[in-house]
């Protein structure tokens, strides 16, 4: 489980590589607050991701919180159909953009 | 000839410090000891025995850095564990000619 | 062995040196004590075990041939004395054969020094197994914290499975239309399985599914637990009770956890099922007459995510006949693995259904299936599965409602008014308030049901037929409850000041008790003399409940312009 970042102005990328599950915890949370203050566009990239569990959507909120919450704007793109459909039972598109 | 290999003894003295002279006693008293049991050991045919006292003549030989005494007690051992005592007494004079010969140089330092 | 480990490498070891050569012994001491270290020796195998027992050496220099027992038979018995601990010995040996050497080691060893000695390499050797026995130590005492904190742990979390017990035990799962599996450690696997009824007779469940396990889980099972019991006790309706555990979750949880859940109110009088949904997978709903399944699916977040202001109570709702079946389970169900490592999944699930003949079966059905599917590879704990079944509600029994809060002697003869008005009246629901003003006469707990049904239907006449004005035909015909609830919505909407207020009025009898409820709207009211005698035409008056009324109160009465109704309740007291 890798992530990869790369910041376009105000805008973080974060690709997620394999399994997004609870061992992503650490590398998840430090390519965000580690990022530049400026930022205020957030994309997640899940081309490459596997898998998400319940601890990868409490991961996803965390970044939302830390984001803005309501004020956040948060992007989830590239999901393959096993990734949509957890979101999809989560109703997480209330709180994300999901493409 | 020597015996003895000096760089050897000196390295060996640098370990023993005030030791060495107690080492040198002891390596004297066992060999005179094992060598007379030795003799009674080869008047047996006690191929065991003999073996046993030349792998520990040996060892305590190489230990005082006389390699040639050390090599005897190597044959005498042998002779022992394949039991085949030919021409053991012979090592035997050997051993104890070198032996006399070590003792000297040993004093001597 | 109790030996302290050196604290550094150049804290001062034992070494034990068995040889049966003196020379050997002097030489070796020579070069020990030279680092430092103190020594002791042994002349043959039995003097060398002895030495070991009495002075514990760290360390051993172990000649291989000795006389008594050789060094190979002592290593044995040493290595066994030595237990736990590491004591490593070396082996002295004049031996040059590779396999000679690995025999040495094969007993018990843990090296070997060839002679001629050489001081550097004993040295060094002595040091690494010095580090080495350091470690083991350091790892001894790091396992043995672990098992200490590991075994208090276990026990906290008996105790804490303990209270959780306390706190659900007081629901209804064992009700007839109830078949459910629930993993005896659920509260650790973070999946809780809650039942109850209602005053009014109806049952709520609730299925939850936490994120993560273990104590986190079992802490926001606690106060969802008693949030659902103390408000289904008191009559709220579900989307109440939801919003108010959701809250709760939202303020209690951490960023992050949050509570995967369904909840249900089925209405055996209505013969209907409320579901609320929220971030789990499809439910099915089993129609008995056609053996038909249809999905249900989650419509939100789920509990513990949104604010207040952003939570969404909105349910669905179905319609059921009897025999009617409504499953519910965890993902632990659908995402069971087999021993080779396969999902369950939702196919195999279908599949059970499609083959099953007898309905009564299904439950058992599944469980068989997936238990087969799982095989032993470790049962999963994970698996909750919840079957509901809609039944007569005379086959139930009546509501065992748990009121064992409140005052033993309590206020018998009192008065309250208690009106709502305008928007209040739109979004507020007065009944569970005032029930729990009546729970505090004991004799009134007892008719909480009888009690909670009658303010229902008289408090609905009064806001829908009353202020609302809206008619009992409506509800008539294919689409009737369709168009009755629509035509409700909008004049609740269009609606701006209409008043509906309750009087309460309690007196003591000689032989217990007498309760008058008047309610008054204020709405146009109805000619209640002319239908006076249709009272019992169940389906005329199907609007305004009265046969229903009347089986509980003692008198019922129509006053003012048919906006005043005012029932009278009386009953004994039990202490006889």
């Amino acid at each position: 489980m890798a992530i990869g970042t790369s910041t376009n102005g105000n805008e973080l990328k974060i690709q997620v590589e394999g399994r997004f599950d609870f061992s992503a915890h650490q590398e998840f949370r430090d390519a965000y607050e580690k990022a530049d203050a400026g930022v205020s566009m957030y994309v997640i990239d899940m081309a490459n991701a596997t898998y998400l569990d319940s601890s990868a959507l409490g991961m996803l909120l965390l970044l939302r919180d830390h984001a803005g919450g309501d004020n956040s704007n948060v992007k989830i793109v590239n999901c393959n159909p096993d990734v949509r459909k957890i979101l999809t039972i989560s109703n997480f598109e209330q709180l994300f953009a999901i493409e | 000839m020597s015996h003895l290999n000096l760089n050897e003894i000196n390295e060996l003295k640098d370990i023993m410090e005030d030791g060495f002279a107690d080492l040198v006693e002891a390596f004297v008293a066992d060999s005179e000891e094992k060598l007379a049991a030795l003799h009674g050991a080869i008047a047996e045919g006690n191929a065991t025995r003999i073996g046993e006292l030349g792998h520990s003549l040996k060892g305590a030989s190489s230990n005082i850095c006389a390699a040639a005494l050390a090599d005897i007690y190597k044959k005498i051992e042998a002779a022992g564990r394949d039991e085949n005592l030919d021409g053991v007494e012979d090592m035997l004079s050997q051993a104890e000619t070198a032996f006399q010969e070590v003792k000297a140089e040993l004093q001597a330092l | 062995m109790d030996t302290p480990a050196p604290a550094s490498s150049e804290a001062p070891l034992k070494i034990l040196i068995a040889d049966d050569n003196q020379t050997d012994r002097m030489i070796l001491s020579a070069i020990v004590k030279k680092m430092g270290h103190t020594v002791c020796t042994a002349e043959d195998g039995a003097i060398a075990v002895e030495q070991f027992k009495a002075e514990q050496p760290d360390i051993i220099l172990l000649d291989v041939m000795m006389p008594n027992m050789n060094g190979q038979e002592a290593a044995v018995i040493i290595k066994q004395l030595a237990g736990e601990d590491m004591v490593p010995i070396i082996f002295l040996t004049s031996l040059q054969d590779a396999s000679d050497l690995a025999a040495c080691l094969d007993s018990g060893g843990d090296d070997f020094l060839t002679k001629p000695y050489n001081k550097v390499i004993l040295q060094a050797k002595i040091n690494a197994f010095s580090r080495m026995r350091r470690m083991n130590s350091t790892l001894t005492k790091q396992r043995d914290v672990i098992r200490a904190n590991n075994e208090h742990l276990m026990h906290e979390q008996e105790v804490a499975k303990a209270v959780y017990d306390n706190v659900a035990h007081s629901g209804c799962l064992d009700s007839p239309n109830l078949k459910y599996m629930l993993s005896p450690f659920s509260v650790f696997n973070g999946d809780v399985l809650l039942a109850a009824r209602k005053p009014s007779g109806s049952m709520h469940l609730l299925l939850g599914d936490f994120t993560g396990h273990g104590l986190p889980a079992a802490i926001g099972a606690m106060p969802l637990a008693e949030i659902f019991y103390g408000m289904t006790a008191k009559g709220f309706n579900m989307a109440d009770i939801i919003r108010e555990i959701n809250m709760k979750l939202k303020n209690v949880l951490p960023v992050g956890i949050f509570c995967c859940a369904c909840m249900v109110n089925l209405s055996f009088r209505k013969q209907e099922i409320e579901v609320w949904m929220g971030g789990l997978p499809d439910y099915y709903l089993y129609r008995s007459k056609t053996g038909e399944l249809e999905n249900v699916a989650s419509s939100h977040l789920p509990l513990g995510v949104l604010s207040s202001s952003a939570f969404d109570a909105s349910t669905q709702k179905f319609k059921l006949d009897l025999g009617d079946k409504f499953y519910m389970w965890s993902d632990g169900i659908i995402e069971a693995r087999s021993p080779e490592g396969d999902l369950y999944g939702e196919p195999r699930l279908q599949s059970v259904f499609k083959q099953n003949k007898d309905p009564e079966q299904l439950f058992d059905e599944i469980v068989h299936d997936v238990n087969q599917f799982v095989g032993e590879s470790g049962k999963d704990d994970d698996t909750t599965l919840l079957e509901v079944t809609m039944i007569d509600e005379a086959s139930l029994g009546k509501a065992a409602i748990d009121l064992s809060s409140g005052a033993v002697n309590g206020p018998t003869d009192w008065r309250m008014a208690y009106a709502l008005r305008g928007e209040t009246l739109k979004t507020f629901n007065p009944l569970p308030v005032m029930l729990n003003i009546l729970h505090d006469v004991p004799t009134l707990r007892s008719k909480s049901g009888e009690l909670y049904t009658l303010m229902a239907e008289l408090f609905s006449n009064a806001l829908e037929h009353g202020v609302l004005g809206l008619s009992s035909e409506l509800k008539k015909g294919p689409d009737g409850f369709a168009r009755y609830y629509g035509e409700r919505a909008k004049a609740m909407a269009e609606m701006t000041d209409g008043q509906v207020e309750f009087v309460f009025d309690h007196r003591p009898t000689d032989k217990g008790g007498s309760l008058m409820i008047r309610v008054i709207d204020s709405g146009k009211g109805f000619d209640y003399k002319s239908n006076i005698n249709n009272e019992f035409k169940s389906e005329g008056y199907s609007g305004r409940g009265i046969p229903l009324i009347r089986n509980i109160c003692e008198s019922i009465e129509y006053k003012g312009d048919g906006n005043i109704v005012e029932v009278v309740i009386k009953w004994q007291s039990d202490h006889s």
